[in-house]
């Protein structure tokens, strides 16, 4: 086994590629912040148009963001008035490095990881559903916060305060302590969501029913990703029901890949399918690889000057879509932008 | 059909010439690797397909220089990272970077490294990671058929 090392790699050169930078926008205001990334008020300066721009941040273990690849993915798909319409992916340059950064909560605690979790999850996306389905039902958001531990407060005002028991391993969690309530917090979503009355006609009580499960603290939960309809099959009604423990997995129609058998699970980065630390907390995971025989992390890309070149400006392919990247920088991390159309 | 003609309208073609960049077995090894890994990460065949076209889509689009082609690891790392990339694109769970080192290992990169690469795929393949592939047709075919049989629904999961 060889090790792509040290002297195979050249990391000075900064190799051209793609062919459009951020620096085709100007910041005008953060708009809001979350788990993944900024979102930015910009203009074009070419056009004048204006547009959000979203950061993403890159996972060092993870490489380029899942998540950012499946947004990607599912905006691609959507096309609909009130869906906000991808319009290109550019990079930057990077700055420094923003992990670890506490995150502030967009208004809209969609997407977003609890507590410093650090683990996305199908419990994370279940998460978000509930909250849309609730917010719908609402009429408004439920989790107005202006930061974190605003929000997080509203979070458990909301749903009652997380413990052991309705989230198995929150105590764990990386601020779990800075932030639990103080006081006593029972859940009351089914009273503050049950009767609505600006809810929508269609909100009816099996709706409501789902949605007080999906919202449930138990985020963490074996909560399978909702398939073909099936899942609300999984949700009972009743207050605080425990959702924890190990449900089977939703039999996914045939010819879904969620239902297929998977090779051998376990490695490191899998999702527990049960355990206390329900998928959250995971700062640890990969250990065993710092002794192994790696470079150091820090180390830039092997391609340099003699290694992948600039591959010169490239066209945009008309696609308006993904045009790639200039001024590729070996010194700290690359981010990609993905930008999103028009605010208007 | 107009599914099918849509799908025949978005289908590129790739010219497969690597231009002498690459030994004639580098690629080869590379597509070997990734099914190995698929297979152990129980990856499905859509995946592997992707992985597949983007290295082939990246080999054929990116500029290598001249001494490229003497660089064995090079490859190597376009593979993992295209294997990476099509595995977020359609796996439910995507291992960790270093979890990709599977198999007879040759070379072994470190995330950034990987992070780094798959950011030069993106940008390279212009951001178009759904492309049409066989087994789009194989799926849209088999549905056409009405899935009546369970020989329909078998063959339809092993796509």
């Amino acid at each position: 086994m060889a090790i792509a090392g040290a002297g195979q790699l050249n990391l000075h050169e900064s190799p051209c590629w793609g062919s459009r930078s951020v620096d085709c926008f100007e910041k005008l205001e953060q708009i809001s912040e979350g788990t993944y990334g900024q979102v930015y008020m910009a203009r074009e300066i070419k056009t004048g148009e204006i547009v959000a721009l979203k950061k993403i941040r890159m996972d060092n273990e993870r490489g380029f963001p899942i998540t950012a690849i499946r947004e990607i993915k599912i905006l691609k798909k959507l096309h609909h008035e009130n869906v906000i319409k991808l319009k290109e992916s550019v990079t930057s340059q990077g700055a420094k490095d923003e992990q670890g950064r506490p995150g502030k909560c967009c208004p809209i605690p969609i997407n977003n990881l609890l507590l410093g979790a650090t683990k996305y999850s199908p419990a994370v996306d279940m998460w978000s559903v509930g909250c849309i389905f609730a917010e719908l039902l609402h009429g408004k958001l439920i989790f107005p916060g202006k930061d974190e531990p605003e929000q997080l407060n509203k979070i458990f005002e909301l749903c009652g305060a997380p413990d052991e028991v309705n989230w198995p391993g929150v105590s764990k969690i990386p601020w779990y302590n800075n932030f639990k309530p103080t006081r006593p917090m029972k859940r009351r979503l089914r009273e503050a969501l049950g009767n609505q009355e600006k809810a929508p006609a269609t909100a009816t009580t099996r709706r409501k029913g789902q949605t007080t499960e999906i919202t449930a603290f138990t985020a963490s939960c074996r909560l399978p990703p909702i398939q073909s309809g099936q899942a609300h099959a999984q949700m009972r009604p009743g207050p605080n029901p425990p959702l924890h423990g190990s449900q089977p997995p939703v039999a996914a129609g045939p010819g879904h890949h969620h239902g297929k058998p998977r090779g051998p699970a376990g490695g490191p980065g899998r999702y527990p399918a049960n355990g206390t630390n329900g998928g959250f907390n995971h700062q640890n995971h990969g250990g065993g690889y710092s002794s192994g025989p790696y470079p150091p992390q820090g180390r830039g890309a092997p391609y340099g000057s003699s290694g992948m070149p600039g591959a010169g400006p490239r066209g945009s392919g008309g696609s308006g879509y993904g045009v790639g990247a200039p001024n590729y920088s070996q010194d700290g991390p690359t981010e990609v932008l993905v930008l999103d159309v028009a605010l208007t | 059909d107009d599914g099918l003609l849509s799908m025949f309208s978005k289908e590129t073609k790739i010219d497969l010439d690597v231009d002498g960049y690459f030994p004639p077995m580098a690629r080869r090894e590379a597509v070997e690797w990734m099914l190995k890994v698929n297979a152990f990460h129980g990856f499905t065949s859509l995946t592997v397909v992707l992985a597949v076209n983007y290295l082939d889509r990246f080999l054929t689009s990116f500029r290598f220089q001249r001494d490229d082609g003497n660089k064995p690891w090079m490859i190597h790392l376009v593979a993992v990272a295209c294997l990476s990339l099509a595995a977020k694109v359609e796996e439910a769970h995507v291992p960790l970077l270093l979890d990709l080192h599977v198999g007879e290992i040759r070379y072994v990169f470190e995330s950034k490294t990987i992070q780094r690469m798959e950011l030069l795929i993106l940008s390279t393949l212009k951001w178009k990671m759904h492309p049409i592939t066989p087994l789009s047709f194989l799926n849209h075919i088999i549905r056409r058929l009405g899935l009546k049989i369970h020989l329909h629904w078998e063959l339809l999961k092993k796509c």
